[in-house]
């Protein structure tokens, strides 16, 4: 009862503890007061008004504590801090480096994602450490996208992708090489887009069409009849080699003869 | 105290934390416990028994919409009446209703039409202690009016009450005694014995 449960106030003078008294039956005898009562069916009103809203809103019905929500937040605003420092450190992380240009100061050049590439006056570098060795002829302008993704958007670029060793793509605006381990040429010359495959396969899409190119095997974009295979690497990938790195040649063009 | 419902007030932990899980009959069970006191506790703000009502009408929905902030179920009564006085308040503050130092009661003409149209006794007696306790409430500022309406209307300890109206808990007491005294004062002034009060 109130009365009973109410805390009593310490040295309170007799005349008011005893008001204090009085009040507390009259709280009581108010609280029976017809001006105080409740409809008939209040309660019964209200669960359904609960019922109706949580049926619109379930979400509103058990919202999460405040400190959730900041706890949620900084949580968040750490996750992104780091995914934007990761991101920033993977863009300055080398891919690849230059390993042979015409003039010797450029060898060694780090490669980092969306460098672009140009053929000069002959290129050779190495990707993924390693994983990809790719040339490019004078005409080359090659985009390095990621370690495993470039862009060829004019002239021609030889790749030798490791066996095995993952995903590897060229992107042409004909349509994308995709490696499966192998070595290959790819020549931009009119608008079309030429393959041509020393090492193991790859698989083409070119406007669409998806075809798979093994070793000795060529294949051209926007073209029905391809072009014959050539056994001997193209003059200028002859001309990119030298007595220092025909070991090279030697994976593009397994059946090449040493130069002399 | 019981319901009609056999929910009581020793059962509210139980009940607060089958509320707090979403159990409607719960809510039916905290309505049916607490809605007369929050109507005349907020009555008391307001100075209307219809204001107070629908007040506390959204005091439950809101208490119910809100159920998981309740991070204490211990203090679930004093969370509800800390939701009713402060929407009580900001009720009164936009319909320019502050009592302060000029409280009149609103419902006087309700209650004595009510009053005749029963003969229930009970009714009688609860109508009047309503209005004098409300008249007495009317002469105290805010803070003591909001004090003594909790300590009479509610269940709950210094503490709670402290907590509701965001003052010192040695503050409860001394507040009070001068409430009291200032009531007192306003009893005699009108010539109101024990045997008016209580009849």
């Amino acid at each position: 009862m109130m009365h009973e449960t109410r805390e009593k106030i310490r040295e309170l003078p007799p005349e008011l503890e005893a008001l204090d008294d009085d009040l507390g039956r009259m709280a009581r005898e108010a609280l029976h007061a017809e001006s105080n009562a409740l409809p008939s069916g209040f309660a019964d009103g209200i669960v359904a008004e609960a019922a109706r809203r949580q049926l619109a809103t379930p979400a509103a019905t058990s919202p999460a504590a405040p400190w959730l929500y900041k706890l949620a937040a900084t949580f968040a605003g750490i996750a992104i801090l780091g995914t934007a420092m990761m991101l920033w450190m993977s863009a300055m992380q080398p891919v690849g480096v230059v390993t042979h240009t015409a003039s010797a100061s450029g060898e060694g050049t780090r490669i980092l994602r969306g460098d672009t590439l140009h053929g000069g006056s002959g290129l050779t570098a190495q990707l993924d450490s390693g994983r990809v060795h790719l040339m490019l002829d004078h005409d080359a302008v090659l985009k390095i996208n990621a370690n495993d993704e470039v862009t060829l958007s004019e002239g021609s670029a030889w790749f030798h992708v490791r066996s095995n060793s993952g995903h590897f793509a060229v992107m042409t605006p004909q349509g994308e090489v995709t490696v499966i381990g192998t070595s290959f040429g790819v020549e931009l010359v009119d608008a079309i887009t030429r393959v041509q495959v020393t090492r193991g396969k790859v698989r083409t899409i070119f406007n669409g069409s998806e075809s798979t190119v093994s070793a000795g095997e060529t294949i051209a974009s926007g073209s029905a009849a391809n072009p014959s295979p050539s056994s001997r690497p193209p003059d200028w990938v002859t001309n990119l080699v030298n007595e220092e790195t025909q070991d090279r040649l030697q994976l593009f063009f397994p059946s090449a003869a040493p130069v002399e | 105290m019981r319901n009609g419902n056999g929910t009581g007030v020793g059962a509210l932990p139980q009940l607060a934390l089958r509320f707090q899980d979403g159990d409607l009959e719960a809510l039916h069970g905290v309505v049916e416990l607490y809605g007369v006191r929050l109507k005349a506790f907020c009555r008391v703000i307001t100075g209307s028994a219809e204001i107070a009502e629908e007040i506390v009408q959204e005091v439950f929905l809101t208490a119910w919409e809100h159920r998981a902030t309740l991070r204490n179920p211990a203090k679930f009564e004093a969370w509800l009446f800390t939701l009713a006085r402060n929407r009580s308040i900001r009720v009164s503050q936009k319909a320019s209703h502050t009592r302060e130092s000029s409280w009149e009661p609103a419902d006087i003409e309700s209650l004595e039409v009510t009053a005749d149209a029963t003969d229930a006794r009970s009714n009688i007696l609860g109508e009047q202690s309503a209005t004098l306790i409300e008249e007495a409430l009317g002469t105290l500022d805010s803070k003591k009016r909001d004090l003594v309406s909790l300590r009479y209307f509610s269940e709950l300890s210094f503490a709670e009450i402290a907590e509701v109206l965001d003052m010192p808990i040695g503050s409860v007491g001394t507040l009070t005694m001068r409430a009291l005294a200032k009531m007192k004062s306003h009893f005699e002034k009108n010539g109101l014995t024990k045997e008016d009060l209580l009849p």
